[in-house]
């Protein structure tokens, strides 16, 4: 990759800077010298960054650089993970890394270790740690109050700002608000890039898309040498259906950057969606290749097994998603592992098979390995939901009640969106069952995003004779585009049924 | 990559439509009047086609809602630490108008027509939102201050922070360290079955 603009020279400028003050001789010093916590380097305008180490503190700094403006996420975790290494007592690095990671181990581990470092810390950083663990550890009302606490205090830390809005986009789905925490970071630097995508994410998810294209051109042509700007229109694009101009601006940013993995994603699930298995499955091996992060491997594997339910070949895919189980069990990924019995369960069309692909993955959750709770709880939901929507298929009432018992107990505890989602969407599917058609609706509409219970909402308002509103909610289905299961699943039966004038129920949707 | 938070995992599903992006498409169509070459520059065909996608957007997300929770917050000096959501109806409806330790509350809120007060005037007073409009307004109230409208969240945070007898509500992304949350019906905003979600 060459060295396309001035920013890059100076990111590398910074990391062979960081390369020699890591040199062993470098190391030995450091670790002889008595620890001293020493007045944090503080940017005026920036919350403060305390290490001792200076070698933490640069890789820290390319940490974000990486994660967060420039979005070479593997590369910017390494850089966390290298910078706790040189200094382990560094609290904000743990907090950050922990908050960053997609590895449940990782996170579990770093959290405790943000915690027990904290006293480290700078007043004004241990705010940061405090909103970064609350929002992985439920604890979001003081969160959210340390958030606003340094908004107020570093009106100008502009990466700060774009990493909340960041959260509000991906974590909460906020959009409005995370458009105006980005609105206004832009307000004080128009060119600031990072703010520049996720604001046009903000709109384009907010249903304000026609805010989004100058946004995108403006991003691009802020970083002609980079690839994000180019994967992002690309994504954009495939949301909206338009799958050549995806693939197009996916290629460009693996011109820029060739190993860019997530762009190889971006083209093999455009090509997924478009119907070309057989190449998703090409590139989507070229995608488990680049990639370095074993949770991001294991992933784009999932999504490799799937391309064979999706082409309807039923005997391969399950022996596909056999294998990839096998691998995620073997490499301690209890979530990837549970996902793939429930995908396979998805596409089981018959519901008492379906159901042992069920069990399979909750035996996986109930056995105790290491990941945080929430992120436990997230995926069994994502199963008992499973295991109503099957049930609905099966005409299976008991089952849907049980499944909901388990939910209910849940949700009292548990805010999580996935556990939140999952719950009205079951609540909704017994309803369904029961005959409960204005319930069900009105359970299922608190779900809107989730092909499952969409499909579920056309059934029920089709069953209270809401004929227009059961039409307009296969339509929104149909529009959906991306790389889930749900849609996988649920999407082609309603685009073939809507072709034909038809109207698919979830009884109908089993491959 | 997107926005580098939207993980396949919590990556949200494309939102609800009202209209279809292509009525007779079928599995893996792609919109293909939309990259027709349209006879004028490369530059302004990328820009047309952008903005029908937009537009084509716009539609798909029209009927998105995002549902929030209200803060009850009042001064951290305050001893209050959770009331029933009657009790909130009753300061609000001027029923009860002092605190434990005899002091006068003074309510802060947002102008009761704004879209935002809609939901907590039904759900904390009880009744219409016109019914609650008008107690809230009542000429009576305002020569002892006990109530005070503003125009801004921020606005109310501000108020209450520097008032120790205040109580507010607020959109839950916009307190400070400087307020204490109280629960409402045992509950807290985020908590399950949260009595002040509103939409």
């Amino acid at each position: 990759m060459g060295f396309r603009n001035t920013f890059e020279l100076a990111i590398i400028a910074i990391f062979v800077a960081g390369i020699a003050a890591a040199s062993p001789i470098a190391r030995a010093q450091r670790s002889a010298a008595p620890r001293k916590i020493s007045a944090p380097t503080v940017k005026s305008d920036t919350v403060p960054v305390t290490t001792p180490s200076k070698e933490a503190r640069q890789d820290y700094e390319l940490g974000l650089s990486h994660r967060e403006d420039l979005l070479f996420t593997e590369e910017g975790i390494d850089f966390f993970r290298k910078s706790v290494k040189a200094d382990p007592h560094f609290a904000l690095g743990h907090a950050t890394l922990a908050f960053f990671t997609t590895d449940p181990s990782e996170e579990v581990r770093e959290l405790a270790l943000a915690k027990a470092s904290a006293s480290h810390a700078a007043p004004d950083e241990k705010l940061l740690i405090q909103w970064m663990t609350g929002t992985k550890n439920g604890q979001l009302v003081p969160a959210i109050a340390a958030m606003n606490d340094l908004l107020a205090k570093y009106p100008n830390d502009k990466r700060l700002a774009n990493m909340y809005g960041e959260w509000l986009l991906g974590a909460q789905q906020n959009y409005d608000l995370a458009a105006k925490v980005l609105e206004k970071v832009l307000k004080n630097d128009p060119d600031y890039y990072p703010a520049l995508n996720n604001l046009a994410y903000s709109y384009a998810l907010g249903g304000r898309a026609e805010l989004a294209p100058p946004l995108m051109d403006q991003y691009v042509a802020a970083l002609p040498g980079q690839p994000n700007p180019q994967d992002s229109y690309g994504e954009i694009l495939r949301m909206l259906g338009d799958f050549p101009d995806a693939l197009d601006h996916y290629r460009t940013a693996l011109r820029i950057a060739p190993t860019f993995f997530t762009s190889q994603v971006g083209i093999a699930s455009t090509y997924a969606l478009m119907g070309d298995e057989e190449r998703a499955r090409f590139e989507y091996l070229k995608a488990i290749d680049m990639a370095k992060e074993r949770t991001d491997r294991m992933d784009y594997r999932i999504l490799w097994a799937m391309t064979y339910f999706r082409e309807n070949r039923p005997g391969l895919a399950r022996k596909a998603f056999a294998e990839v189980a096998a691998e995620a069990h073997k490499q301690n990924l209890p979530i990837e592992e549970a996902e793939c019995h429930r995908d396979t369960a998805l596409f089981n069309p018959d519901a008492e098979s379906a159901k042992n692909d069920l069990d399979a993955a909750s035996a996986v959750m109930a056995d105790k390995r290491h990941i945080l709770v929430g992120t436990r709880e997230s995926e069994i939901a994502k199963i008992l939901q499973a295991r109503s929507f099957i049930a609905v298929r099966a005409g299976d009432v008991d089952a849907a009640r049980k499944a909901l018992e388990g939910l209910n107990s849940m949700a009292q505890t548990n805010r999580d969106n996935a556990v939140q989602d999952a719950y009205h969407s079951a609540n909704g599917a017994v309803m369904f069952l029961q005959g409960d058609y204005s319930g069900a609706i009105s359970e299922l509409e608190e779900d809107p995003r989730d092909p499952l219970s969409l499909q579920l909402l056309a059934d029920a308002e089709s069953k209270a004779g809401q004929t227009a509103d059961a039409q307009k909610t296969l339509k929104t289905l149909a529009a959906i585009n991306d790389e889930t299961v749900e849609m996988a699943v649920v999407v082609p039966p309603v685009r073939a049924a809507l072709k034909s004038n038809g109207s698919p129920s979830a009884q109908e949707t089993s491959h | 990559m997107c926005s580098g938070v939207l993980e396949r995992h919590d990556r949200p599903a494309w939102p609800s439509a009202t209209t279809p992006l292509n009525a007779n498409f079928s599995e893996g169509a792609t919109l293909g009047w939309l990259t027709q070459p349209i006879d004028c520059e490369e530059p302004v065909t990328t820009r047309f086609r952008l903005i029908v996608l937009s537009l084509l957007l716009v539609v798909v997300c029209a009927s998105v809602a995002f549902a929030t929770d209200f803060a009850v917050i009042v001064h951290p000096s305050n001893a209050a630490k959770a009331m029933s959501l009657a009790d909130l109806g009753k300061i609000l409806r001027e029923k009860t108008t002092n605190w434990p330790n005899g002091r006068v509350i003074t309510v802060v809120i947002r102008d009761p027509n704004s879209p935002a007060m809609k939901f907590v005037i039904e759900k904390a007073m009880g009744g219409t939102a016109e019914d609650g409009k008008a107690i809230l307004n009542e000429e009576s109230r305002k020569p002892a201050a006990s109530i005070i409208f503003v125009s801004s969240d921020e606005d109310i945070v501000k108020t209450v922070e520097a008032n120790p007898t205040a109580i507010g509500i607020v959109d839950v992304y916009n307190i400070t360290s400087g307020v204490k949350v109280i629960r409402i019906d045992d509950k807290q905003p985020f908590d399950p079955g949260y009595v002040l979600k509103g939409h």
